[in-house]
Parts: structure tokens; sequence; C-alpha cells
């Protein structure tokens, strides 16, 4: 056995158990995996060759409960299974052989090495499985016999630098390790425990590494799923919160609600949207797939208990149209029956679709729903991870939370959802003189100086708004009562309009009136100026003809110049004749 | 049971000189005290010689004694101690 100073890592192909154990398991080490039926052992052995294979390893694998054949079929229908070219440097041999066997007497397992070997060599098999190892070591009677075989077993594995893995059964009401093979943990470097419990309807799965030699680890339980990529395992968080910060603003579908946020939902962030059922939670969350499409950003849509389709049509009622970019492929619904399934396997396949399909817009439907599911003790761990997967990424978040009803404390939201989420916006009925109205408040929102008013949200086939409450005596008036409000107050506004109005005509026609006056005095006063000319100009004539008639006169008469008072006197009588 | 005048074909799987396999080939030879070639073919395969033929029957452990015919085909594990169970389960008198 060649011990390099470093353990030498082999990755296992399942990504979170390598994370888990800084890089994979040590190389040329024997892991047993223990766990009861359907824990998928044979699933984790498989995965660990075909990885091998992937990376130009040959592996080999000896049954002893699965047929050759049925393994293979099993392996095909996995995302990871081997191509062609890879799998012809596999071989399954089928160990079962010994279950149908009649026992007499002692054996040992020298031919079961030789045969292995044998086919190790061909193949240049790095890996070995031994799947179901539990069903041969039940055919030994004798526990000394059992524990020299083992023994024989691990030391050949060392001597041929393999690295394998072991897998046993264990009975649902077993202890985690059987104390039947007690022995088996001792003899063997690391040890994996694969757990598959019911908890309500749902199965949940979890791994635990008990040991790994030489290597630092967590020894709590991880939660696992099992789907159409293998067995999926949530490594633990890591602590460092290290996210690319985003400075930049999106626009939430609402434009008085990007105005109460300072301009929109931050890039990278999470807005968790929690209300009764009914205030139109979806509608908001909708808005905002609406607009991250609009701006050319792939959405992801995830709906649980309601189909995708319904909420496309639904929402089409409130003029938040979705189809169009259903059909163009910018947003993909995901809808999925929220129980059944436990919250890490749906964190897990909602987050390997973010990344199938490129997202950058994440929205789900109730999160409420998916936390639930199946009563898991992971749920929170679940969906915190799976916020983080979006963080690093530069996914933005809308998640919305159902509040139940009867809910003491409308405030508290499933495991602190709300503790994590960036924003938080309640949504709520006011009920007043017979009437439910929405009403949306921005809990908080970090990094965002928002509005801390109360805003009544609409909707209408027009789509969703946003308008301003009244607040009369410290209450606040929404739907009929501020319509009414808003119409008594437009009234008002009209009436004042009406009184202005006439007041500003009689004025008008005051100053015309005037004016026309002013004008009428002037020609009045010009007519006078001119008859007052006419006048002085008739009395200049005649004062004129008066003098030539007198000087024609005192020529006719020879007359010496005359006296003023003479004339006058001459003029008098005939002035006073006329009057 | 059994016919011992028909002709039996078995195959013992051994792995050169453990001690198990030198116990099996003694117990078996021991059934056919009177050498009874004409009605009973015994073929001793060792694995380590030959892994090919062990593992194209399938041959996990050693000692295995596979009864090639006639048929129904069996497999027995281990150095064949229980005489007694074997003759049983071959059909010999």
């Amino acid at each position: 056995m060649s011990e390099t100073p470093l353990l030498e890592r082999m990755r296992t192909g399942l990504s979170g158990l390598d994370q888990a154990l800084g890089g994979g398991l040590p190389r040329g080490r024997t892991t047993l995996v223990v766990g009861s039926t359907g824990a998928g052992k044979t699933i984790f052995a498989l995965r660990v060759l075909a990885e091998g294979l992937r990376l130009g390893e040959g592996g080999v694998l000896l049954t002893f409960e699965e047929s050759p054949k049925d393994i293979l079929a099993n392996m095909a229908a996995f995302t990871w299974a081997p191509s062609r070219r890879v799998s012809t440097r596999l071989a399954v041999m089928d160990g079962r052989e010994v279950r149908t066997a009649f026992r007499n007497g002692s054996f040992d397992l020298v031919g079961l090495l030789s045969a292995v070997e044998h086919r190790c060599r061909r193949l240049k098999a790095r890996r070995i499985a031994f799947d179901g190892l539990d069903v041969l070591l039940d055919m030994i009677d004798d526990p000394a016999v059992m524990r020299r075989e083992v023994y024989r077993l691990s030391d050949w594995l060392a001597a041929h630098a393999l690295t394998a893995i072991i897998t046993a059964k264990r009975e649902p009401d077993e202890a985690e390790l059987p104390s039947r093979y007690a022995f088996l943990p001792f003899l063997t470097d690391n040890v994996i425990v694969l757990h598959h419990r019911v908890v309500g309807r749902t199965a949940l799965r979890g791994l635990r590494i008990v040991k790994c030699r030489g290597v630092a680890h967590s020894s709590n339980e991880m939660p696992m799923l099992l789907s159409s990529a293998g067995l999926e395992v949530v490594a633990p968080r890591t602590q460092e919160m290290e996210h690319r910060i985003y400075a930049e603003r999106i626009s939430s579908g609402v434009p008085r609600l990007d105005t109460m946020l300072d301009g929109g939902y931050l890039r990278a962030t999470c807005t968790l949207i929690s209300g009764d059922p009914g205030t139109s939670k979806t509608s908001l969350a909708g808005a905002f797939a609406e607009a991250a499409c609009a701006r050319g950003e792939r959405t992801l849509f995830v709906s649980f208990d309601e189909a995708g389709e319904a909420i496309v049509r639904n929402l089409a009622s409130v003029n938040i149209r979705l189809a169009r970019f259903v059909r163009s492929g910018m947003l993909r619904m995901f809808s999925v029956p929220a129980g059944g399934t436990t919250p890490e396997e749906h964190t897990l396949r909602i987050g390997s679709l973010l990344l199938e399909h490129e997202a950058r817009c994440l929205v789900v439907d109730p999160v409420s729903a998916l936390i639930h599911a199946g009563a898991s003790e992971f749920a929170g761990d679940a969906v915190l991870g799976l916020l983080e997967l979006a963080k690093r990424r530069g996914i933005t978040v809308v998640m919305t939370s159902l509040l139940a009803a009867s809910s003491a404390n409308e405030d508290d939201t499933a495991i602190g959802i709300s503790t994590v989420a960036d924003t938080w916006m309640r949504l709520s009925y006011v009920a007043a003189a017979g009437e439910r109205n929405r009403a949306l408040t921005i809990v908080k929102s970090r990094g965002t100086g928002h509005s801390n008013q109360v805003r009544e949200l609409i909707l209408s086939s027009q789509g969703l708004s946003l308008v301003d409450v009244y607040t009369a005596g410290g209450a606040v008036l929404m739907g009929t009562l501020r319509r009414q409000k808003e119409e008594q107050e437009r009234a008002e506004q009209v009436r004042a309009a009406r009184v202005e109005q006439v007041q500003h005509d009689e004025m008008i026609s005051a100053i015309a009136e005037t004016q026309t006056r002013i004008a009428s005095l002037r020609d009045d006063a010009g007519r006078k100026k001119s008859a007052l000319r006419l006048l002085k100009e008739s009395s200049k004539v005649r004062a004129a003809a008066g003098a030539a008639n007198l000087a024609v006169l005192r020529r006719l008469r020879g007359a010496d110049l005359a006296p003023k008072r003479s004339k006058r006197s001459a003029v008098g009588p005939a002035l006073r004749r006329s009057r | 049971m059994g016919n011992p005048g028909r002709a039996m074909s078995l195959r013992l799987f051994v792995t050169g000189d453990s001690p198990d396999s030198a116990i099996a080939i003694a117990n078996l030879r021991a059934l056919f005290p009177n050498g009874d070639g004409a009605h009973v073919e015994i073929e001793i395969v060792d694995v380590q010689q030959q892994p090919a033929r062990g593992a194209r029957d399938g041959i996990i452990v050693t000692p295995t004694l596979l009864k090639v015919s006639p048929a129904p085909p069996c497999r027995v594990l281990g150095n064949l101690t229980n005489r007694e169970a074997l003759r049983h389960l071959l059909g010999i008198q």
C-alpha cells in the first residue's frame, strides 16, 4: 500500500459530499456505506464508479442483491450514466449465486478475490464496489470466520490500491450501524450512513459521515435527495457571506412601488411578499416577472400547487401578460405539487433549473408551501441554501409567503425567512365600511430609503397600481371610503372652480363695461371739444365778419376811427334781438 | 430418490492450496469411494489458475461445488463437511 503523505482525494461525483469532505474520499481506502432498503446504497456505489469512468478509471461492481442487468438499466436512467465508450471499462459481476446456493461447511473469499482481481487487472480498475456485502457475510455462521474474511478483503483492497465502496443493509428498526457487523466499521477507513425515513407522507433522505480517517468533516446529517441526477447531497452552508454587492435597482413592475422603494428592488436581493390568501401576492410577483422579461432577463417562475398556465391566464386579467414571454422562452413556468417532496428536494431542483434556464430573476410562489412540504427539519436550511445560491449568481428573488389566517402573530413568517429577505412587504386586508381592501406596507428594505406609508393596492384590468390612502381621525380610508372621500374632494374642487370661473367672468365683463364707458366718455369729451372748437371758430368768423362790415360801413359813411363802444352799441341791439 | 445410474457432472471450484479447498476435494472424493467413474464426472477448477472459468460460472466464494447435470443445476458453498447433506442433495444413496 503506497501511503502518500497528503491524502489524495477521489471525487465521488456527489458534489455535496465531495464538498463536505474537502475534495472527495481518500484514494485507496475503503468506505462502508450503511443504509436501510431504498436508502440509495446501490446508486451511491454506481455514482462513485460512474465518476471514475468519466475520469478514465475503470471500475468493478460486485452485486449480491440486484441482477447486473437491472443495475445497468437503472444506471442508464441517470443523467450521469456513463457513455457507451467508457462503460466498457465497467464490469458488473453477479454475486447473487451465493443467495440460492446451499451451504455446506466453511468457505473463504479467496475465490472471490481472485475473480475480482482478474477483472480489475483487465479493466485497469481503480474503483471497486461490493454492493450488499451483508448478503455474503450472512452466509458465514462463525463470527470468527466472518471477521477473518473481512480482514482478508480489506488487506487485499489495500494491497491493490483500490478505492472501495462496501454497502451493507440495515433493518429499519436497527441502530445506525447494525451490531451484526459491529466489526465492519473498525475494518473500514470511512463509514457513511444513508438515512431514509418517512415523516408524515414524505420520505426524507439524509447522509451522515460517521467517520472518515484523516479527513476533517462534519458529522452532522446532511439532507440528500434522489432524482434523475441520482443522489444529491446538500453540503453544510459555508459561513462566509461573500457575495458581490449590486447597487442596481430593478423594477418591481409597479411604478409607484418602485418610487416607494427608492427605484425598485436591488439586484441580487431577496424580496418577501407575505400576506393573507387573496391579497394579490402572486400578482405582485407576476408584475416583477413581467418587468424582468420585458428587460430581457431570463426568469424562472416556480409555483406550488397551481399550474403555470393557470397563473399566466389569471395574471392576464390584471394586465400582467406573461404568455408572450413563455412562448419566447424568456420565462420558464415551473409548477410542482408541494406535498410528497421534501423542501431540500424542491430547492435543489429549483437550483438546478435556475442554472439550466440561466435565470437572472426567480419567483417562488409561495415559499411557505415549500417550507411546509413534508415537515422536514431541513426546510429552513434548504430555503436559505437556495437564496444563497441565487445571491452568489446575482439572481434577484421574489418570494411570496402565505400567512395562516389564524396565525396569532401575523408578522411571524415561517422559519425566519423574513430575517434573510432583504425586502419584506406585507399585504393585508383592511376591512371597513363593509368591504375589504388590499393594503401594502414595506416592513423593511435593506439598503433602501423606503416609504413607511401604507398604500392601497388596486387591481384592475389596466394592471396593478398603488394609491395613497386617506387617514382621517386615525383611521385609514380605503376602497369605497377612499373613493367617496376622493369624490367629495373632487366635487368641492369643481364647485370652487366654478365659483372662481364665475367671478373671473364677472370681473372681465366689469372691466369691459368700464372700458366701454371710458370709450364713450372719451367720445363725448371729443365731441364736446370739437363743438367748442366750432363754436370758437364761428365766433371768430362772426367777429371778423362784424369788423369787416363795420369797416365797410365806416368807409361808406366816411366816418372817423370809431371807438369800440360805438361798435358794441351797433352790434348790441342786434344780438339782443336775436335772443 | 435420484438415479445413481445416470451420468452426473460435477465441477468443484477451489483456490490453490487453501485449507478449505483441500478439505472440499477430500470430502467430494470420499463421496464416491468406488471410483464411480462411469457415472460421475468430477472436474476441479482452480480459480486462481483459471480466473476466466470462475468468472464464467459466477464463482464468488471458494470452495463452490457446481452440479452441472443432471438438471436442475445447483451449487453448494463450503468445504462439504456435511457429507450426509451433500449426498442427500446430490441424490446419492
